[in-house]
Parts: structure tokens; C-alpha cells; sequence
């Protein structure tokens, strides 16, 4: 039997002993008797033991539901349970409990998946537009509950949204929350009625047509809403949206609609099939047309023309919102009664065809293909063409041309219809490049569909019959890379060599732009070649980071230099100019907008004072191969020596450069150098000089001194100081007696020892002897600095330079 | 084998083999997205495929699914367009309607894998040609005025072989 009770108070007053002992329930509680303090419900409830009416305190006790804290306390009241208490209770209240609990207590059992069980009711508001529209912007920002949303439209078995959804009168909910939303509008627009007469300018007009579809919705019927205006759930935010912008439009100068359209004006063809005509009528196109003679100063009609008639029109500039119905409309009415059989109406809503429309009007005359059309249905045609022609539908002029039978005849359609429209298109497609993932992702959608050209794009009985927009012979002239998007053409791209990119970048304007991305031009190896300096820059422009020019004759017809116009921000890391032939200018030129080096290959290359500053601006250079380069003076050698404090590894050998060249190297050298050359300064590096390098740099691994002949023993002396020297080179240092070598075994780390040119074969094998475990005489070739060693001839400094 | 449903953009439904499904990262990552539990009853809609190229996709992927998964593009790995296995060559045997639309597809669906082999495809087709002959192949329109082809051919005149 329990034996504590606690006493658990304070709920709000909505509240009923059931919700009390529901909710003391999910907490795994079980209410003995309820209790009434201050008007509101309470419970006793008992547990077993201490620890578990501590646990219970701690979890309820101050727990805020809604503006109440519950009260917990120990109760020192007998138990008695007070069965009638727990009888007859109101079920009705129980569901604002649940979502009253739900909402203040974390790990409440009841989930938001599934549906609610069946015996609670929730009690929210009916739909309205406010509600719809803030759900649809939730929707669009939580993917989470977007992918739930289709799940449930799944589960329930709705259409999937995915189409474009014919209208169906069916749907309940969303058309009365139209239904309000139309008559909210149609008062609004009342407002702007006003009695100004007829003569508006044109934009006022394309403000005025938007009215007239918007009114003609209220007009038609107001007892049952016009299909046309229930679109897909998604939609209904922005189609709501358009009423409202348009209502809210001041006021323009323009007849009263409504009057104008049902009363004044006269029928002109007698056998208006529908209701909808009488709606509309030539004369309210006529009235609503840009004249002829202003066409030509319209974009639209630039390259008009007519076509050879037939009984298929081709209309562009459509405005996004005339649908199919409107169309219907309006071309029926060229039509007198008996005339037309069917009109075959395609209406490209989406992807690059979007605006533009295809109408085939079928005769009553069960016309076999070889047989003439009757005169009449053709004249009927023709002034269908002349007059809609310009007809101002919702903002857009309507372009017409005629299409001589699309299917069958694809070369004798006349060139020039096809061609503006795709131009068109084409700019338009570039404008709406992707900018964001989930642009991009739309912008993908649009490409497939006019890959398949099936989902939404025509109307279905016309996919089944060509599944895919390249088997349609109106599309066999377009190109398949305009459903690329630009990503995907670099995916393509990337896989080409650099001489065919060159091509691809003549192809057409798209093909240039996506040719140079700097994504293909990261690495690139022009070696051995002759090349015209301009055409470096262009390249270099491009965004190469990995360059090999080694052997490479740059020559610049041009000698000023200075008119050379490079992008700003060159990207160029990885240099390779050894053994290239350039002059001085155009080298300097290079290396002036060059500022982003990491390595710098300058092997046997003609320098000067300038073009050593401008290597100093290589604040980030790790290696630099300087290589028999001759010109570099004293001063040139400082700026490079006192700026390049991160360089690494650094090659001047060879550079006859000058006592003074060489004192400025040794004093001014950074101290994180690790491999250094120095080899072939044959009078001018002095066992002195050594000695302050050493001293400076401790981090010293590989040290090449050969050929410089006035080093003496001395310099054993200095050089087993070194801390980390495990390469040392002195070739050729005829001063250095051969015995002072046996010294080095004071140098702990020395791995490697080159004494070429120096001492006999059986001098050698006994210093090998001497020196354990000392490799001697291992490189012919030093490698400080040096982009390409060895064999490996396409990659500089352990980079590929070739795709 | 757990499978899924996939539903392409015209409505047919493939019932496919999870592991399978999963090559396309974007399915895997829907999935995980969405918490689904294998052999659920899910339906996962695939809007920007058709069923023909999504048949197709699926061709590949189960002839592919024991593939070690591709890395990242390797800067250090040489790009090669003629390693194109005889099966791939086989089934890449389409028209370019076809050919395009799978590029797309792989592209959507994020499979590295095919994207690879088609677009190394379209990447041979071009490969060696000049300007006139990839837009005879592709019926490319040349949009550019005369100065700037002009303009472009001369950007283009420094790779001149010596």
C-alpha cells in the first residue's frame, strides 16, 4: 500500500479533475483523490516511498503550464480514495490538456508523427488566406516539414503536387478560401472604377488588362468560381498575392470595366459558342493592341513576319499568367459558330519555351490533309493573325507568327520564326544563372524539364506521342548543352586537353565563358614552346596556379611593355622559367604582377636590379632557383635576403655574384632556410663568410659549397657547429686538405657527404671507412630548389603540370 | 534486401534495392534526411527524371554497385578520358538526346560514378576538333559577331604548336 502522499495543486483553472488525472497519468501517477483549492482542481496522489516523492517534486513542482506553476507538497491526509470523483467525467475537455501538456513538458509521449488518436479533436481555426499563406511560407523554409507535407499528401492519397494541376472544381477547402479572397478583391477594385474615358496610354492599359481578368473572375458567376482561378496548393500564395498588388495599384485612367464589357459592347460574331465571349470581343482586342505601325520600335517584333498561312499559329510574349482558357478565348471569337471543330491549344508554361504557345484550329469539314481548307476557316485565320497580333493579354504584347506545319515540314518553316525567340531565350537563360544552391537546384529542374520536355512543359497527349525534346523535329536545331547547366558543361569540360578547350573557347559565347574557368586552367605546361607574350598574359589571366614555361621562348613583337594589361590578381604559384628565353622587359613585365609565388624557377635566365625587387614582393616564396642567373647584384641580392623571410630553400649557384653580393647573402639570409646552394662562388665565399651563414642558420639540413675555392680546413671547423647539417657538398674546395674531412665525424648528423672532383678513388674508399655511415659522393646534381629532378619531367616541384 | 520506391517525374514507381538506390547521393541523403527506416513503404519522388532515363540510371547503378566509392576529385590523379570500361561504352551506346538527359540525371541525383563516364563521353566526342566541327556536332549555334570571333581567335592564337 502507498505510503506517502503528496498534494499537487495550482493548475489552471481549465483544468477539469479529468485533465488533472490525465495528465498526473503521464507521469506515471495515479490520482487517489482530487482536492479543490481556490477553485481549482487538484490531486492527492500517493507514492511509494521517499525517493520516488522526491523525484516527483523535483519534476513537478514549479512546472509552468501556461501562466500556472504547479505546487507539490506533502499531504497529510489519510488516504481514501474517493471513487466518485473519478466518474463521469467530461471527455470534451480532455484535448486541450494533451496540447497544453505537449506544449509545456518535453518528452511528451504524444509525437507529431502519425495522426492524433481518434478520440481527441483539435480545435484549430478554419482556413483562411492569412493561415494558408504563412503555412506556404513555413513550407518553403523548413524542409523538414515540406518533406512531412508530402509524406502526409502521399498517405492520404492527394495528387502529388509535382504538375501542373488542371483545374479541378472538386477541391473544397482552398476554394472557399478563394472565394473570400476574390470577394475581398472585387471590392477593392470597385474603388477604382472611375469614368475617365478611353484614351489611355499604354502602360495605364497593360495595369487595365490585368483588371479586366481579375473582374471577369468576379463577374462571371457569384455564385460558383471560375475553374481557372483554383491553382495548386503551392501556387496559392502567389496567386493571391498578384490580386491583391493589382487591387492595390492606384487608381489608373480608364473606362469602367465592368459596364464596357457587358453592356455597351455589341456582339460582332453572332455564334459566340460560350458564355466566356461575351466577355470579350474583337473590339476589345482591337482597342487593347499596340497599333502596326508602332511594332517596329518594340524588341518584340523585331524580325517579324508572318509566315505562310496554315492552320497552326505560334504565338510568343505571352504573359506568365494567361493560361490556356484565356487563349481559347480569345481566338474563338474569330470563329463564327460553325467553323471550328476543336482548337488544339499548347502552352508552354515552363522552361525555354515559357511565353509561347502553339494554337491548331480544326475545321468542321472533316478535311483529309491533301484536301484545301475552306476559304472561310482560312480567312477566319488570317484575321485571328492580324488582329490578335499585338493584343495587349495581362501586360505583354502577343507576337504572333504563323508556323507552316510544324511536324512535317521542319525546313520550310520559316527561318526567322524560330530564331529571335530561342536568342531570346538564350539571354534570358544566362541572365537567371544559378546564384545560390537553391536557385540552382529550380534552375536544374527547369534544364531537365526541357530535357524531357514531357512533365509540364506541353500538355500530356502531346508528350505521349514524343516523349523527349530532342525526338520533336522543332528542336532538332537546338543544341543539347542549353539544358546544361554551366556546372555541368565545366563537368564535361574539365576532361578536355588544353588545346581542345582552346577550341571549345571559339565554339560560341557560352563556350568562351565556361572555357576559362579558372577551374580548367589551374595547372598548364607550355614548355618548349614559342609564345607571344600577350598570348602569356591572356593565358596567365586565366587563373593558372601551376605554370611550366621551362625552354619556353617568350617573344614580345611589341617592345613597349608597359601597354600589357594583365587581370589584376594573378594566381600563379609554381613558376618554372628555367632555361627560357625572355628578355629582361618582358621578364620584368611578368614578375611585376606576380605577387602570389610560392616557387620560383629562374635557371640560367638574364636578370636585372628590377626584376630581383620584384621577386622581393614574393612575401609567401618557399623556393627560389636562381640558378646560374646572371645580373644579380649586391643590392638586388639584399632586398631579396631581407624580404623573403619565409624561404626555405633557396639556389644561387653559378651567379658570379660579388664578395659584396655574397656578404649581403650571409648577413641578410632568412634563418629558417633549410636547403642552400652556394656553390661556385669561387673567390668570393670565404671561410668567414661560413661561418656568420652557420651562425645565422641553425636550421641548415643541406649545404652545397662546391667550387668555392677559398674555403679552407677552417671551414670543417665552423661547419661541425651546424646542428642539423645532414647534406654537405664540397666539390671541387681544392684548398680543403683531404685528411681535415675525417673532422665531419664531429658532425653527428651528417647523412651525406659530396667531395667530387677531389680526391682518389682508394682516398675515398678509406674515408668511407672512416666516416661509418657517411654515404660519399651520392649526387652528381644538387636539387636545392629545383622544379624538375631527375626524370620526372611534367611536374614541377613534385606537382603535375599536365592533366 | 530492403528496398525503395522511387517514383520518376511521370509517375512509374521502381522498386529498387536500397544499396543501390544509395549510390545516388542524393537519394542517400534524402533518406537520411527524412529518417527513413529501411523497407519502409516510402515512396521517394525523383521529379527531374523520367522514367526512361531513370530505368537507365538504375541499369548502371546495379551493374555498379559493387564499386569502391569514388574520392573526390584527386588533384594528384592524372584525368584520363579513355579509361572508359566496355560495359560503360556499351551502355553510353545512345543517342545524344539520351546521352545529355543521363548527364542530367547523374547530375540531379548525385552520382559521381555516371556523371564521370558521360560527361568523359561528350568529352570524346569533342576532344581534337575545331571550333566548326563541335558545333557540327551539336548543332551549336556560333552567336559570336564577327570582331569578336575575331577577337576570340586571336585570345586563343598563343598555344600555336611551333
Amino acid at each position: 500500500m502507498p505510503s506517502i502522499a503528496l498534494r499537487i495543486y495550482n493548475f489552471p483553472q481549465i483544468f477539469t479533475s479529468v485533465d488533472v488525472r490525465e495528465f498526473l497519468h503521464l507521469f506515471g501517477l495515479e490520482t487517489t483523490r482530487f482536492i479543490k483549492r481556490r477553485n481549482t482542481d487538484g490531486a492527492i496522489v500517493c507514492v511509494d516511498n521517499e525517493s520516488e516523492a522526491r523525484l516527483v517534486i523535483s519534476r513537478l513542482h514549479q512546472l509552468l503550464i501556461k501562466t500556472h506553476r504547479l505546487k507539490v507538497e506533502y499531504s497529510n491526509e489519510s488516504e481514501q480514495l474517493n471513487s466518485a470523483d473519478l466518474q463521469s467525467l467530461p471527455t470534451e475537455r480532455l484535448t486541450k490538456s494533451k496540447s497544453l501538456v505537449s506544449a509545456g513538458e518535453k518528452g511528451f509521449p504524444l509525437g507529431y508523427e502519425g495522426f492524433p488518436p481518434s478520440h481527441l479533436s483539435y480545435r484549430y481555426p478554419k482556413s483562411s488566406p492569412e493561415i494558408l499563406r504563412n503555412i506556404t511560407e513555413e513550407l518553403a523554409g523548413n524542409m523538414g516539414f515540406y518533406y512531412q507535407t508530402l509524406h502526409l499528401m502521399n498517405k492520404m492519397n492527394l495528387k502529388p503536387p509535382f504538375e501542373r494541376r488542371e483545374e479541378s472544381v472538386a477541391n473544397t477547402n482552398a476554394e472557399g478560401v478563394l472565394a473570400q479572397s476574390q470577394v475581398i478583391v472585387s471590392e477593392e477594385e470597385s474603388e477604382l472604377e472611375s469614368d475617365s474615358e478611353l484614351n489611355v496610354p499604354r502602360k495605364a492599359k497593360s495595369v487595365y488588362s490585368q483588371m479586366m481578368r481579375t473582374m471577369k473572375v468576379v463577374n462571371y458567376d457569384s455564385s460558383s468560381l471560375e475553374p481557372h482561378t483554383l491553382q495548386k496548393p503551392a501556387l496559392k500564395k502567389t496567386k493571391l498575392e498578384i490580386h491583391i498588388s493589382g487591387a492595390s495599384l492606384t487608381a489608373p485612367p480608364h473606362e469602367n470595366v465592368s459596364e464596357d464589357l457587358s453592356q455597351e459592347q455589341p456582339m460582332e460574331i453572332a455564334a459566340a459558342p460560350e458564355n466566356m465571349s461575351a466577355l470579350l470581343s474583337i473590339d476589345d482586342i482591337l482597342r487593347n493592341r499596340i497599333p502596326d505601325e508602332q511594332h517596329s520600335t518594340l524588341n518584340v517584333f523585331q524580325n517579324y513576319s508572318r509566315g505562310d498561312p496554315s492552320t497552326k499559329l505560334y504565338i510568343k510574349n505571352l504573359s506568365k499568367q494567361v493560361t490556356e482558357k484565356e487563349l481559347e478565348e480569345v481566338f474563338t471569337i474569330f470563329f463564327g459558330g460553325s467553323l471550328l471543330k476543336d482548337m488544339e491549344i499548347r502552352l508552354m508554361k515552363t522552361g525555354r519555351m515559357k511565353g509561347q504557345a502553339f494554337v491548331t484550329f480544326v475545321p468542321v469539314a472533316d478535311a483529309s490533309e491533301d484536301e484545301p481548307l475552306s476559304d472561310g476557316f482560312k480567312k477566319c485565320i488570317d484575321r485571328a493573325l492580324t488582329t490578335v497580333n499585338g493584343y495587349i493579354l495581362k501586360d505583354k504584347p502577343m507576337g504572333r507568327l504563323p508556323l507552316a506545319n510544324v511536324c512535317n515540314n521542319v525546313n520550310q518553316r520559316p527561318c526567322k520564326s524560330n530564331v529571335p525567340p530561342y536568342n531570346d531565350l538564350l539571354e534570358e537563360q544566362h541572365k537567371y544563372a544559378p546564384h545560390s544552391i537553391e536557385e540552382s537546384f529550380f534552375m536544374y529542374r527547369k534544364n531537365q524539364r526541357k530535357a524531357t520536355f514531357g512533365d509540364e512543359g506541353m500538355p500530356v497527349g502531346i508528350v505521349k506521342r514524343s516523349q523527349r525534346l530532342c525526338d520533336l523535329p522543332f528542336f532538332r536545331l537546338l543544341d543539347p548543352f542549353n539544358h546544361l547547366s554551366d556546372e555541368v558543361l565545366l563537368q564535361i569540360l574539365k576532361w578536355l586537353p588544353k588545346k581542345t578547350l582552346l577550341s571549345c573557347g571559339q565554339v560560341n559565347r557560352r563556350f568562351n565563358r565556361v572555357s576559362k574557368d579558372e577551374t580548367l586552367w589551374y595547372r598548364l605546361d607550355l614548355s618548349n614552346r614559342t609564345l607571344q607574350f600577350d598570348g602569356l598574359v591572356e593565358v596567365v589571366s586565366r587563373g593558372v596556379v601551376v605554370l611550366r614555361l621551362a625552354q619556353t621562348s617568350i617573344v614580345n613583337p611589341t617592345p613597349d611593355t608597359s601597354c600589357l594589361e594583365f587581370s589584376p590578381c594573378i594566381k600563379v604559384q609554381y613558376l618554372d622559367l628555367s632555361m627560357c628565353t625572355v628578355s629582361v622587359a618582358v621578364l620584368g613585365a611578368l614578375l611585376a604582377n606576380c605577387r602570389a609565388l610560392v616557387k620560383l624557377s629562374l635557371e640560367n635566365v638574364l636578370l636585372d636590379g628590377r626584376i630581383c625587387a620584384e621577386i622581393a614582393e614574393n612575401r609567401r616564396l618557399e623556393s627560389l632557383n636562381l640558378t646560374m642567373c646572371a645580373g644579380i647584384d649586391a643590392t638586388g641580392m639584399r632586398l631579396m635576403a631581407k624580404a623573403l623571410t619565409r624561404l626555405h630553400s633557396l639556389n644561387v649557384s653559378w651567379t658570379n655574384l660579388s664578395a659584396e653580393a655574397v656578404q649581403e647573402l650571409v648577413k641578410n639570409v632568412t634563418p629558417q632556410i633549410v636547403h642552400l646552394n652556394l656553390s661556385g662562388c669561387r673567390s668570393t665565399l670565404t671561410d668567414d663568410g661560413v661561418a656568420v651563414l652557420i651562425k645565422r642558420c641553425p636550421k641548415l639540413i643541406a649545404l652545397d659549397l662546391s667550387d668555392c675555392t677559398p674555403l679552407t680546413e677552417v671551414v670543417i671547423k665552423t661547419l661541425c657547429k651546424s646542428r642539423k647539417l645532414e647534406y654537405l657538398s664540397l666539390s671541387r674546395c681544392y684548398n680543403i686538405p683531404v685528411t681535415a674531412y675525417l673532422n665531419l665525424t664531429e658532425l653527428k648528423t651528417l647523412r651525406y657527404l659530396d667531395l667530387f672532383g677531389l680526391v682518389s678513388d682508394p682516398a675515398i674508399a678509406s674515408l668511407k671507412h672512416s666516416l661509418g655511415d657517411i654515404g660519399i659522393n651520392r649526387y652528381f646534381h644538387s636539387s636545392v630548389a629545383r622544379p624538375t629532378v631527375g626524370t620526372k619531367r611534367t611536374s614541377i616541384w613534385g606537382l603535375r603540370t599536365r592533366d | 534486401m530492403p528496398t525503395i520506391r522511387l517514383q520518376s517525374s511521370d509517375g512509374e514507381i521502381f522498386d529498387t534495392d536500397v544499396q543501390i538506390a544509395k549510390c545516388s547521393g542524393t537519394i542517400k541523403t534524402m533518406l537520411e534526411d527524412l529518417g527513413m527506416d529501411e523497407g519502409d513503404d516510402e515512396v521517394v519522388p525523383l521529379p527531374n527524371v523520367n522514367s526512361a532515363i531513370l530505368r537507365k540510371v538504375l541499369q548502371w547503378a546495379t551493374f555498379h554497385k559493387d564499386d569502391p566509392i569514388p574520392v573526390e576529385d584527386d588533384d594528384s590523379k592524372e584525368k584520363r578520358t579513355d579509361d572508359i570500361s566496355s560495359w560503360d561504352a556499351d551502355f553510353l551506346k545512345v543517342d545524344q538526346g539520351t546521352l545529355f538527359e543521363l548527364i542530367l540525371a547523374a547530375n540531379y541525383l548525385d552520382i559521381k560514378g555516371l556523371l564521370d563516364v558521360t560527361c568523359k563521353t561528350v568529352a570524346n566526342m569533342i576532344k581534337g576538333k575545331t571550333p566548326e566541327e563541335i558545333r557540327k556536332t551539336f548543332n551549336i549555334k556560333n552567336d559570336f559577331t564577327p570582331a569578336e570571333e575575331e577577337q576570340v581567335r586571336k585570345e586563343n592564337e598563343w598555344c600555336e604548336e611551333k
